[in-house]
Formats: structure tokens, C-alpha cells, sequence
């Protein structure tokens, strides 16, 4: 919010004055505010606030009393989420492994990634100095277990604890590192239990009964004694092959340029595996933190690092003016996020251009551009009712041409079915010779249709074990005065029910 | 002018190295320069080399009706771009039903596509599986193309001409747009001759316009034929039958003719044909109790 007013690097406890850019001088002392239990009290205050004796939980009436020039504002849990989630996705560039802990936490599990960045200490401080020149004020601590770090990087930030030393790490630890419930924590206080250590040496089971189960778990994963489980944010992927850039590149042709020698590392890596990709990403790291990401499937497995490049280069063109470079990208990023196993196969001197027969490679570029939804098999589903009949499928990412069975061919034994079937049956209003009989004339899109033969009726029934509350359908083929062959139905019957017959236009014959 | 285009045009020493065919390509060249100083339609004319290596035979495939035949002059073109009109939306199912007819008597191991609008196809209705099957087509043989926009569409279509994995290609468009008129057409028709694919551009209520298309056929649906069987029975709807006008041709002759076509034999037939069906008559039943006879008098009673 103010961010945005003043600039990213905005700080309350900036020393010189912003005279410059602002005009106002310093800034007013900042708190938000969230309605808790039908009062509103104050969940988070900027460092002058803090400094004057505000604090959170406070009544927001109270706090504008004693502070008349306080800016106060509505606390905005999902834009707070929001911008976690950003940060995590910055966060990527270190390692495919980003969990959330909410509200403001994040766990990165850096596991074989330390070294690409010169060390564990190395990672820390290029993660900090980014972070702090993109505006934000973070803390981070290094640990064996996801617990103790968590503990440590807001009370020690900038400790690296290494395997076996987490209880001695932790010893002196205020025991609000474990993030405990108000009250219980309040408890422990008047129980005199201030650090982490007291609780240590405290006998497990009386605690336990004391306290509950909880704060034994919480104290264990804190103590290395329990895993706390990472969750990642997003799939992690097979392959990762990237490129940092010490000069940020921001033209189309530069990024596939890239691409290409990113997709050649790939291919070693999938050869040795027996694999071919059938889905990747391609991720685009700005140089202000925003992430991009591209992902493209293949209808077969792939490896070609030429087609690679072709699908991705659809894949952007479609994307166009919506992909903004900024200032530039100084990460490219190429995951496969789905293989499968490819046989290695004989080239053929006599036939170069026979890559261009498939059809694989044709629906892979219609896929990329127009997106996956866009490209569709029909296949049959074994259901009686019109609508059900077929389900439509991409043909990019789903099975390579399913046989269609034999059971499912129900369609042969019935009446003929209409070429193209209306998603929603149109309405129509028709006049039937008799009232169960097929309709002499009826007007469909203001437009006047003279029946002149006509087959019918075929009832079908819904399928009873589904609720889907639909009625029975007499179906009837007409053709009109012009040759023109249609599908239409009546929902309903005369004089039965209290509901009148309606009339419906559902397909088209040739 | 005249000295400088003579000049460019005149025989070179690779010319007569390249035999009768390369001079017979040569005189097509020629010919196509003429006819762009003149001002004919340069698309009216042979195609270079096609009459010579005799594969002018092999580019048609005969829809098996003489008389259709004869109209189109020899059969429909399998490679480059033909337009195929509809007038009304409503009778969108008529000009489908052409376009899948071809599709099934050119198919092979390759898939056909069919592009169209997402909007057209809510409008004109989605493909259906199970009415495709009934028609003689292989759904599994077929893949759709939902383009958000008609530039979308355009393109699929551009794509899908330059691949030689298709054995049709449908491109279903609304009207005539400015994207598809005179230069888009030129584009699409060219390609397709390139990959030696046909491609069928189904116009929905399209107007006569200018277009590079050799062949433009208006498909107007006709009344259905009677069920072989029960001729007396007028009621019945047989098998579909299209009315087609020749619209422009390569002979600039304007043509009508109708088909119908047959969905369980998949092949397009004369109308007045009639063959007798084979089955036509039942065997008794062996194993079952026989009809049961009429009880009482039978009244002379008409139907209602």
C-alpha cells in the first residue's frame, strides 16, 4: 500500500528525510487493522509506531486517541498471501523446493543447491541482499530440520546450525519461537518456563499432560527431534537446466536463443535417462522478482531441442504483448515437469524431411499456440443420452489415439444420429397434427420451418442413475420445405403433468 | 517493356538441359506472365507440368457419378484449395455433410482436421460423434480445432496446409471475412498445393467473392431420398442428398448437379439409381412361433 505511494525501498526508519520525492517529510506512523470479534484492533504497526508505545491487539479508537496523526488501514490477509506467494516464486531461482508457512514465512529446502551459489553462507547472503533491494525486511536462518530454522530465523537470524548442534541452537531461544497460542504462551511466562532450554529439561510426559501434545511436537521439530514435513508450492520437476545472466536479456529472440542451448543440456540428461518430455516450463525470472512461466505439452515424448524451441516459440508468440520483459530477464529457467520413456530410434538418410509428416509434431504446434483445450479428439463414451454420448479431449497432452472399444459402440444399433449436436438445446415453438405426434411447422431463430417428412418418435429415456432431474425426450427427424434435416425433441407430454409439452431443436443432419 | 520481359523470359542453357519437362514448366511460366499483362485471373489456367507428367489424373479423385464427374471435370481436386458455400447457417449441416463425404472417400491412415470458431460452433452446433460414425467417417480419424478468434482459425489453417499429415483439411468460417478474401485464400491455396493436401473452406452464408481457390461449389441440401425399401412409405427419410452448383470452375463452365450420398456403402450415388436390396426379403423364422394371423374380419379402414 504505501509501497506503492512511495516507492519499493520504502522505510519508516529511513534516515534522511524524503523531502525530495514526497514533499511531506517524514511519513506518519502506519498501522493496520482487522475486526476481531466485532472490535477493531490493531495486527500490525510500522517501526515508528512501534517506537511511540503502540502494540499489537490494541483498540484501534485507543491507538487514534493517543496518536491523532496515525495513517491507519484495513489489514488485507490475501494481499499479504499474494506477495508471499510472489516472493516464493522468486524464490525458485535457488532451489525447485519452496514451501509456504503463512503468514509471512517461507522454507526453502536448499539440499544439494548451496554449492551452485558458493555455499550455505554464500545462498544466505545473495538471498538477503536481493531481498532487502527489492524493499523487503527478511530474516533467514540455515538448519539440519525445517523446524529449527523456522525457530531461529526470526529470534538468531543469520545462524547456519549444522546436523546434532540444534538443541544447543536453540537453548536460549525465547519460547515465542515456537509460534504458540496466546494464551498458552502467556502461561508459560507465569510459569517462569522462558526459554526453550527450561523447557527441555522439563520431563516429556508431564508436559505433555500439562500442555498437550502439541507444544511436545512443535518443541521437537524446533529441537531436530521431529521432521517437519516441506510441502512444495509447485510440482518438482524431473530436469532442471538454467542459465543466470549477468546482463538481463529482454528480446524474444534472446530468450529462445537461450532456450535452445538449455534444451541441448536437457537432451543429454533425458537420453541417459531413456526419456522424452511431454510437458515443460519454461520459467522467466525478471529482474524486479516477477516470475513468468510457459508450460507447453507434446503429444508423444520429446527430446529434439529444435522442437523444443518451436513449441515454446509458438508458445510465446500466442502469449505476445501479455509477456512484459520490464527490465529484463537474468534467469531463464527450462523444467520437464512430465516424461516418458522414448526409445532411441534408427534415423532415415534416404527421407529428412519426414519430421514434418507427423502428425504429433503439427498438433503440437497448434496445441502451443492456441492452448491445449483448443485441440480435441472426439471420443466415445457408452451412454444412451444425446449429450453424453462423446467427450471431447485435448489431443496434446491426453493418450496417443485410443483405440475405441467395442462395448462403446452403441451408437451403430440405434436410430441415426444427427452430424453436429447443439451443446444446449434450442428452444422452438412447435405445432404438432397430434398431440404425441411429430410437429407440422415450428420457428426456430424467428425463422418459419414447414415440416414435409418426418421419422419418429424415439423416446429416450434419461439415465435413471444419475440425478441430473432431466425428463424423457421423444425425438423426431424432420425435414423442412427447403431439404433441410433436423433434430428435434419434445420435453413432456400432452395432458399429462402439469407442466406443458416444450419443443426443442438439438441437431443438424446432413 | 515488352524487349526487357522477352529478354528475362527467353531459353537458358539449364532450360534445355532439363528436358520437355522443364520446358513445358517454362511455357507455363511464360504463359502466367502473359496472362498477368493482360489482366486474366492467372489461377484459371493449368497448373505448370501437371498435364505433362500425367499427374493431373492422379489430383482428382472421382466422386464415381458420371455426371457429377463430368461437371467438375473429372473429379474433385485433391490438393490445393476449393471453397465450399452454404447460405444459410441453419442449413450448416448440409455443407458439413459434403465436406465429410469427401473426407471419408479421402481418407487414409492420416487423420482429417476440421478447424472452426469456438462461437461458430456454438452456433451451428459441435460435431457428433456418434452421427459422424453413422455417416461413414472414422471419429478417431478426425481432429478438431476450437480457435478462439477467426485470426487463430486462419492461421490453423495456414499451418495445417504447410503438413503433409493430414489427408483433409476442413477450415469452417462465418461469412466472409476481410482475413479470407482474396490475398488469404492465395496464401492457403498455395500452401496446400505445396503439401499436396485438399483443403475445404466452408463458408457459412458466404457471398460470391473474389477468391484463388480453383473450384467453388455452392452445396444447397436437396430432399432426402426414399428408403430403398419402403418406397410408398414418402414419410421416411433416406439417405441425404446435396445439391451442388459449380460456381467456378477451371473451364469458367457454371454446372448443377445432385448427389446422394451413401453412408453404409461410403460412396456417393446417382439419384435416380435404384438397385433392388438384396435382403429385401425376410427368411421365416425357424425357431420361432410365425406371425400371428389377423383375428376377425378386417374393416377397410384408412389411415387418419
Amino acid at each position: 500500500m504505501r509501497r506503492e505511494r512511495l516507492g519499493r525501498s520504502w522505510r519508516c526508519t529511513a534516515p534522511e528525510g524524503r523531502a525530495a520525492d514526497g514533499g511531506d517529510g517524514a511519513p506518519a506512523p502506519l498501522a493496520l487493522y482487522r475486526t476481531v470479534a466485532n472490535a477493531n484492533r490493531l495486527t500490525a504497526l510500522c517501526e515508528t509506531a512501534e517506537a511511540g508505545g503502540l502494540a499489537p491487539g490494541l483498540g484501534l479508537a485507543e491507538a487514534k486517541a493517543r496518536f491523532p496523526g496515525l495513517e491507519v488501514l484495513e489489514a488485507d490477509p490475501a494481499a499479504d498471501r499474494r506477495l508471499l506467494e510472489a516472493v516464493a516464486d522468486w524464490c525458485d531461482r535457488y532451489t525447485p523446493l519452496v514451501a509456504l508457512d503463512p503468514p509471512h514465512g517461507l522454507v526453502l529446502d536448499i539440499s544439494g543447491c548451496a554449492h551452485l551459489f558458493g555455499g550455505e553462507r554464500g545462498l544466505l547472503d545473495d538471498l538477503l541482499a536481493r531481498l532487502f533491494h527489492q524493499g523487503f525486511a527478511a530474516s533467514a536462518a540455515i538448519a539440519g530440520h525445517a523446524g529449527t530454522a523456522l525457530a531461529l530465523a526470526a529470534h538468531r537470524p543469520g545462524l547456519m546450525v549444522g546436523a546434532g548442534a540444534e538443541i544447543a541452537a536453540i537453548g536460549d531461544l525465547p519460547v515465542a519461537a515456537l509460534r504458540l497460542e496466546p494464551e498458552l504462551a502467556a502461561t508459560l511466562l507465569r510459569l517462569g518456563l522462558t526459554t526453550l532450554g527450561a523447557l527441555l529439561a522439563l520431563p516429556r510426559a508431564a508436559l505433555a499432560r500439562r500442555f498437550g501434545a502439541d507444544l511436545l511436537l512443535r518443541l521437537d521439530r524446533a529441537a531436530g527431534r521431529a521432521d517437519r514435513p516441506i510441502g512444495p508450492r509447485r510440482p518438482v520437476p524431473l530436469l532442471i537446466a538454467e542459465r543466470r545472466l549477468f546482463e538481463p536479456v529482454s528480446r524474444t529472440e534472446d530468450v529462445e536463443a537461450i532456450l535452445l542451448a538449455l534444451a541441448e543440456r536437457l537432451r543429454g540428461d533425458l537420453e541417459r535417462r531413456g526419456e522424452g518430455a511431454r510437458r515443460l516450463e519454461l520459467s522467466l525470472f525478471r529482474v524486479d522478482g516477477q516470475v513468468a512461466r510457459l508450460t507447453v505439452g507434446t503429444s508423444e515424448p520429446q527430446r529434439d531441442p529444435r522442437r523444443i524451441q518451436s513449441l515454446f516459440r509458438e508458445r510465446l508468440a500466442a502469449v505476445g504483448d501479455e509477456l512484459d520483459a520490464g527490465f529484463g530477464y537474468d534467469l531463464v529457467k527450462l523444467t520437464v515437469l512430465q516424461a516418458e520413456g522414448l526409445a532411441d530410434r534408427q534415423e532415415d538418410l534416404s527421407r529428412p524431411d519426414a519430421d514434418d509428416r507427423t502428425v504429433g509434431t503439427l498438433l503440437d504446434r497448434l496445441g502451443a499456440r492456441l492452448g491445449e483445450a483448443s485441440v480435441l479428439r472426439l471420443s466415445p463414451v457408452a451412454s444412451h443420452w444425446p449429450e453424453r454420448a462423446q467427450d471431447l479431449a485435448p489431443a496434446v497432452a491426453g493418450p496417443a489415439a485410443a483405440a475405441s472399444g467395442e462395448d462403446e459402440r452403441l451408437w451403430l444399433f440405434t436410430a441415426p444420429r444427427p452430424l453436429r449436436l447443439l451443446a444446449d438445446p434450442e428452444p422452438v415453438e412447435a405445432v404438432a397434427e397430434v398431440p404425441e405426434g411429430p410437429p407440422i411447422r415450428f420457428r426456430w431463430r424467428r425463422a418459419l420451418h414447414g415440416v414435409r417428412r418426418s421419422e419418429g418418435p424415439e423416446r429416450i429415456e434419461p439415465e435413471w442413475w444419475r440425478a441430473s432431474g432431466a425428463a424423457a425426450r421423444d425425438y423426431f427427424r424432420v425435414e423442412d420445405e427447403e431439404g433441410r434435416r433436423y433434430w428435434l425433441f419434445r420435453e413432456g407430454f400432452y395432458g399429462r403433468g402439469e407442466v406443458e409439452p416444450a419443443w426443442y431443436l438439438h441437431g443438424f443432419f446432413a | 517493356m515488352s524487349m526487357s520481359r522477352h529478354s528475362a523470359a527467353g531459353p537458358m542453357p539449364e532450360d534445355r538441359a532439363a528436358g520437355p519437362a522443364g520446358r513445358v514448366t517454362r511455357l507455363a511460366a511464360l504463359r502466367a506472365a502473359v496472362a498477368r499483362i493482360e489482366g486474366e485471373p492467372v489461377h484459371r489456367l493449368e497448373e505448370p507440368g501437371a498435364a505433362a507428367s500425367g499427374r493431373r489424373v492422379a489430383q482428382m479423385q472421382p466422386l464415381g457419378v458420371p455426371e457429377a464427374d463430368r461437371a467438375l471435370a473429372g473429379g474433385f481436386p485433391t490438393r490445393g484449395l476449393t471453397e465450399l458455400h452454404v447460405e444459410e447457417t441453419r442449413g450448416g449441416g448440409t455443407g458439413v455433410g459434403f465436406a465429410l463425404a469427401l473426407a471419408v472417400l479421402l481418407a487414409d491412415s492420416r487423420p482429417a482436421l476440421w478447424i472452426g470458431e469456438t462461437r461458430a460452433f456454438r452456433e451451428a452446433g459441435l460435431p457428433y460423434l456418434p452421427g459422424l460414425a453413422g455417416f461413414g467417417l472414422d471419429p478417431s480419424r478426425l481432429v478438431l480445432v476450437r480457435a478462439r478468434r477467426l485470426a487463430d482459425a486462419a492461421w490453423a489453417g495456414e499451418e495445417a496446409a504447410r503438413s503433409r499429415a493430414l489427408s483433409l483439411i476442413v477450415l469452417e468460417v462465418r461469412g466472409n471475412p476481410a482475413l479470407l478474401s482474396l490475398d488469404g485464400t492465395r496464401r492457403l491455396h498455395v500452401r496446400a498445393c505445396e503439401a499436396g493436401v485438399p483443403l475445404l473452406l466452408l463458408r457459412q452464408h458466404g457471398q460470391p467473392q473474389a477468391t484463388a481457390a480453383p473450384l467453388r461449389l455452392r452445396i444447397r441440401p436437396g430432399p432426402a431420398a426414399t428408403v430403398p425399401d419402403l418406397a410408398d412409405q414418402a414419410k421416411l427419410l433416406g439417405h441425404p442428398v446435396f445439391d451442388v452448383a459449380v460456381e467456378k470452375a477451371r473451364d469458367g463452365r457454371l454446372q448443377r448437379f445432385r448427389l446422394e450420398w451413401n453412408p453404409h456403402e461410403r460412396r456417393f450415388q446417382a439419384l435416380d439409381r435404384r438397385e433392388p436390396h438384396a435382403g429385401a426379403v425376410p427368411h421365416p423364422a425357424l425357431h420361432r412361433p410365425g406371425a400371428a394371423r389377423a383375428a376377425g374380419a378386417l374393416l377397410a379402414l384408412h389411415r387418419a
